[in-house]
């Protein structure tokens, strides 16, 4: 599933590292996210929401209905 | 420091450094133990027993550690590291089976003896699957991509 996560981030000026501190993950995996190696989990989508208040939808984006 | 703040490395450290001296528990113990007393040898399986309870609860503080991510990397490489190398294992056994002229392979060090055959096969096993999970673990971090 593709994402915005390196965008989103760029327009915030912040580190991989700032952003994993932000989800209370490791860098390794907002990597991970970043490049489509992983899908997060509810969980963790629902606090990367959270973290750029921005809806689901607009953050990852659904390859199937594209 | 609480435990809760220990990162994931070092758990996994510790339970590599159990491990190292477990096996040199395990070493020692065979040497001593066709001399050893029943009492002796009851408290080796104790300590050996401890140790790997030990070594369970390392694992399990170390996975709760890691994050979702690095799981699933595990999970990932367990699966298909392990199930592709017991591709070669697989085939080493056929040839093993089929062709006997070949002879068994055997552990350098150990006495020809059924018991010492049946060691070598569970060591190939444990590398042949430790590799395959190895490389399938570098792949993941490194180049695998949807």
């Amino acid at each position: 599933m593709k994402n915005r996560l390196k965008v989103l981030r760029a327009e915030r000026d912040w580190s991989q590292a700032d952003l994993a501190g932000a989800l209370g993950v490791s860098r390794q995996t907002v990597n991970a996210l970043e490049t489509g190696r992983y899908d997060p989990s509810l969980p963790l989508a629902f606090r990367i929401a959270r973290v750029f208040s921005l809806p689901i939808e607009s953050i990852f984006l659904d390859t199937e209905t594209t | 420091m609480t435990v809760s703040r220990i990162a994931p490395w070092r758990w996994l450290a510790a339970l590599f450094a159990l491990a190292v001296g477990l096996g040199g528990l395990l070493g020692v113990a065979s040497s001593v133990s066709r001399g050893a007393s029943l009492g002796a040898l009851a408290l080796m399986a104790l300590a050996t027993a401890g140790l790997t309870a030990l070594g369970v609860w390392l694992a399990v503080m170390y996975w709760r550690r890691l994050d979702e991510a690095a799981r699933e990397a595990h999970k990932w490489s367990w699966f298909w590291g392990g199930n592709i190398a017991l591709i070669p294992l697989l085939v080493g056994f056929f040839v093993l089976v089929e062709r006997p002229e070949f002879g068994a392979p055997l552990w350098p060090g150990l006495e020809a003896t059924p018991g010492n055959y049946v060691v070598t096969g569970g060591l190939a096993v444990a590398f042949a699957l430790m590799a395959g999970y190895g490389v399938a673990w570098l792949y993941w971090w490194l180049w695998k991509s949807r």
